[in-house]
Order: structure tokens, then sequence, then C-alpha cells
């Protein structure tokens, strides 16, 4: 039931990213001769890819989406005057944070998938192709990066009662973190960057490789779990904030 | 006193925290930018030759046309949010519609101080700017800035009333902010197709001058006169999606 509930909040804003996200996809490869046809260097059809949705417009928009994900939650409930309906359910704070959260993270998880899922199925029709398995090493940078980035906007609006201003402060530490990865003390830990990670800067190794070699390293999984654990401490805190609040 | 004026301060008292915000953030990275221009540099003037002044290469990635611009077009939607839907959403809507004024004139009152909004925001980075760069014994021509800041007022007002009409059409408020987002993304790649290609209709090429004729990419600088031409356009295509959000406005049940 309370799975259902938390569906139900978010199935449009869902539904709406997961056909943005696919629209743009197929928009990348139908364009493709277009674009490199038009580009400064010749760009093979992988770092085509790459550079259009990995790094590029389809991630920026994939992180916009996850961030409007993350919104949400019993503070915004009370500005509708619903979150005492919320409460009153038989369970406790902390599981419905818990289910919001899982349920948020199933849905950033799928959406990272879908490039994964289209991209390699449309290659062939436009005479060019592109490995599941690399498309797929994307995708677990993305859903690791995004589950952070959802977890910041769900820390976010539990702290902050506007409706929007935990999508403005999300975004602020999205900017803040290229900037702090480059401080000194920080400087050796490419982990910090999470939009570097992201866009698969360690997967391809060599930008001006114009083959598919290029895109040969393994998975950071260090950054990854460190990712991971720093989305639960966040929810885990926005967990804790949300039994103590007093919501009346 | 007119009933402009308690509309404009109903539409501020609405949205100043996220105004507040954005102007926050607008100024941090201005601010920052030039007095940390030493390690930021690296990050966005890596090793490449860049045959112009560093420094006006270096704002001009930074804010006119990278980090700054990408936050600026977002933060523009983000205050175009809210109105008469999300007010039925939080059941006030009965209180602002039983207001002696009609449904157009608030949402009018709604956009002007939205693009008010956008105006001090665009203004912002010419202000600060100037007076840090002085600060900091650096220089940015002020020229530049403001006709910028003339680019940055024209786009955000496009991407300002796009938000300003999902918000007319989605009740739910995430779902208002969700499609204009993707619109934001999604309509630059829709213009490369056949025959839309042939004009210049990406707003963001447009504010930030990236592969216009006005601006010269080598030496990061505008030339030549501001393009008049599609700023009227655009702030044409800004007033006409005002007037249909006040079109749909009028004609809503929020019962």
């Amino acid at each position: 039931m309370l799975w259902y509930k938390m569906w139900r909040e978010s199935w449009i804003r869902f539904a709406i990213s997961a056909m943005a996200l696919l629209w743009m996809c197929g928009a990348v490869v139908v364009l493709q001769q277009q674009v490199r046809a038009h580009a400064d260097e010749p760009l093979s059809y992988a770092h085509y890819i790459w550079s259009a949705v990995y790094k590029a417009n389809v991630l920026d928009l994939y992180i916009l989406l996850v961030i409007v994900l993350g919104l949400g939650g019993v503070l915004q409930e009370r500005a509708q005057g619903t979150a005492g309906f919320t409460l009153s359910l038989p369970v406790s704070r902390w599981r419905l944070t818990a289910a919001r959260a899982v349920m948020g993270w199933v849905q950033v998880a799928v959406l990272a998938l879908l490039p994964a899922l289209l991209i390699p199925l449309l290659s062939p029709y436009v005479g060019q192709a592109f490995p599941f398995a690399r498309a797929l090493q994307f995708s677990v940078l993305w859903f690791g990066c995004g589950m952070v980035i959802f977890a910041l906007t769900f820390f976010f609006s539990v702290v902050l009662s506007g409706a929007y201003s935990p999508a403005i402060a999300s975004v602020a530490g999205l900017i803040a973190c290229p900037v702090l990865a480059e401080l000194p003390l920080l400087q050796g830990h490419p982990a910090f960057d999470l939009l570097e990670t992201m866009h698969g800067a360690q997967l391809s190794i060599v930008h001006d490789e114009t083959s598919l070699t290029a895109f040969a390293a393994p998975l950071p999984w260090l950054s990854l779990g460190l990712y991971a654990l720093v989305a639960l401490c966040l929810v885990g805190v926005a967990g804790g904030i949300t039994a103590r609040r007093d919501f009346s | 006193m007119s009933a402009v004026t308690p509309l404009l301060f109903k539409a501020w008292r609405e949205s100043r925290g996220r105004f507040l915000l954005s102007a926050a953030l607008l100024a941090a990275i201005c601010v920052l930018g030039v007095f940390c221009r030493a390690s930021l540099m690296k990050v966005f003037m890596p090793d490449e030759p860049f045959v112009g002044d560093p420094y006006v290469g270096y704002i001009y990635r930074l804010v006119y046309g990278g980090t700054a611009r990408g936050l600026f077009t977002i933060l523009a939607m983000v205050l175009a949010l809210g109105g008469l839907q999300r007010e039925h959403l939080h059941r006030t809507v009965g209180f602002t519609l039983a207001l002696p004024v009609s449904r157009a004139r608030l949402v009018w009152a709604q956009a002007l101080l939205g693009l008010g909004q956008i105006a001090v925001l665009s203004t912002l980075p010419v202000l600060l700017l100037a007076a840090c760069s002085q600060l900091a014994h650096v220089s940015y021509p002020l020229g530049q800035m403001a006709r910028f800041g003339l680019l940055w007022f024209a786009g955000g007002a496009v991407f300002y009333t796009v938000a300003f009409l999902s918000a007319t059409l989605f009740r739910s408020e995430y779902t208002a902010l969700v499609v204009s987002f993707v619109f934001m993304i999604f309509y630059p790649i829709t213009a490369l197709f056949s025959p839309l290609n042939r004009y210049p209709l990406n707003v963001h090429h447009i504010m930030s001058g990236l592969a216009m004729p006005y601006f010269d990419a080598r030496h990061a600088l505008l030339v030549g006169a501001p393009p008049w031409a599609l700023l009227a356009s655009m702030l044409t295509v800004a007033g006409v999606l005002i007037v249909l959000a006040v079109q749909i406005t009028k004609r809503r049940d929020y019962s």
C-alpha cells in the first residue's frame, strides 16, 4: 500500500521523464549523420554517442529529472494540508521515508537504464552499432551518481519548506561539486568530482580516440560505493529529521 | 493606490524566497569567480590555446557561456512556477479569486513581477563583475557585460514564460517543473531537425553567442550591433506565451 502511495505521487513525473529521455536518445541516434558531418573533427559513432548522451544534453536532462524526482515528502504535503493523512497511516515515519527513497531510487535506476536499452537497439537502423555492455557501464555510472543527486534533493526537501527551494539548492550543490573537487585537499581524489564520474571520464581514457576501444577502463567501483554510502547517509539524516519534526 | 501594487506585492511574497536564493547563487558564482580565479581558471580554462585576454575567456566560460548561464536558465524557470494552479492544490485559490480584480490582472501581475526578477538577475552579473573586477585589479569590458545582460534578459524571458505557461497548464507543481526542464533541453535538439535547423532557434546559443554571427569565439567577445531582431522576436514569443497563459486562466474552472 505504501509503495502504491509513493508510486502514485511520482508516476507522472517519472513517466514524463522516461518519455523525454527516450525521445532525446532516439533523436541523438537519428541525427547522428547530420551532426557528425558538421563536427569540427572526425567523430566516431561511439564518441558521438558519448558526447551527446553521456557527457552533454541527455546527461543534463537526466540530472534535472532526478532532481525533480527527489522533490516532495511530508514537509511539502504540509503546505497542501495532506500531511495529517500521511502521518496517520499505521506506519512509522522512518518507513515512510525509506519507502519514498527506495521508490525514487528504483525510478532513478530505470531512467538510467533507458539509454542502454534504446541506443544499442536503435543504432543498427542507422547502420551503426553501440555495444549493450558498454551502454550498461554508463547506466551503472548514472545510477550510482543519480542516487546521490536524488538523495541530496530528498534531503533538501526535508530541510527546506518551499516547494522549489530544494531543487535550487540541489542544482547549487551540483555546481559546487567540480569547484570543490579542485580544492588542493581533494584534488587527488577523482571521486569528489561527481559530474566527471558521471560522464564516464574515466571510461573514456583517451578522448581523441575514434574507436570503441577508447572506452575500456573498469568502472570506478570505489567511487560508486562511496556515492551509495553518501546517499544512504543523506536519506538516513532525512529520516531522522522527519521522525523528530513537529508537522502540526 | 491602484490594484496593481498589492497584486505585485502578493506575487513578490510568493516568489521572494526563490528569487533571493537565485540572486544569492548567481552573486556567489560571480564574486567567487573573480576572487578565486587563480584556482578556478584551471577548471574553466584548462591548458587550451586561447588567443584573447585569458580573464575575458574565463569569465565567458564561467558566467556568460557556461555555468552561470545554465544556472540562470534553470532559475528563470523555477521562478515562473506557482500561480493559481498551485494555489488550487493548496486550497487557497478561493481567497485569491475572491479578490476584486480580474483573473487577467492577477496573471499579468505575476508575469510582470517575474520578468522584473529576470531583469534583476540578468543585471546582477554586470554589477558584480564590474565592481569585483575593479577590486581585483582586472577588467572585463562593461559594454560586453551590458550586451550579454540584454541577451540573458530576452532568453530568460522566453524560458520564464515557457515555465509560466506550463504552470498554468499543469495542476501538479512538480509536473510543471519537469515539463519545463524537459523543454529546456528537448527543444534545442528539435531545432537540429530540418527545416528548423536553418534558423537561429536555439535560445541557449543566442544567450551565449555560441555559433552566432555576432560572437567572436576566438576572443570570447560579442562583435557588431546587438541582434535586435532576435531580441525582439524572443520578447514577442514571451509576450505571446503570457497572453496564452492569461487566456487559459480566464477560462479555467478552479472549483
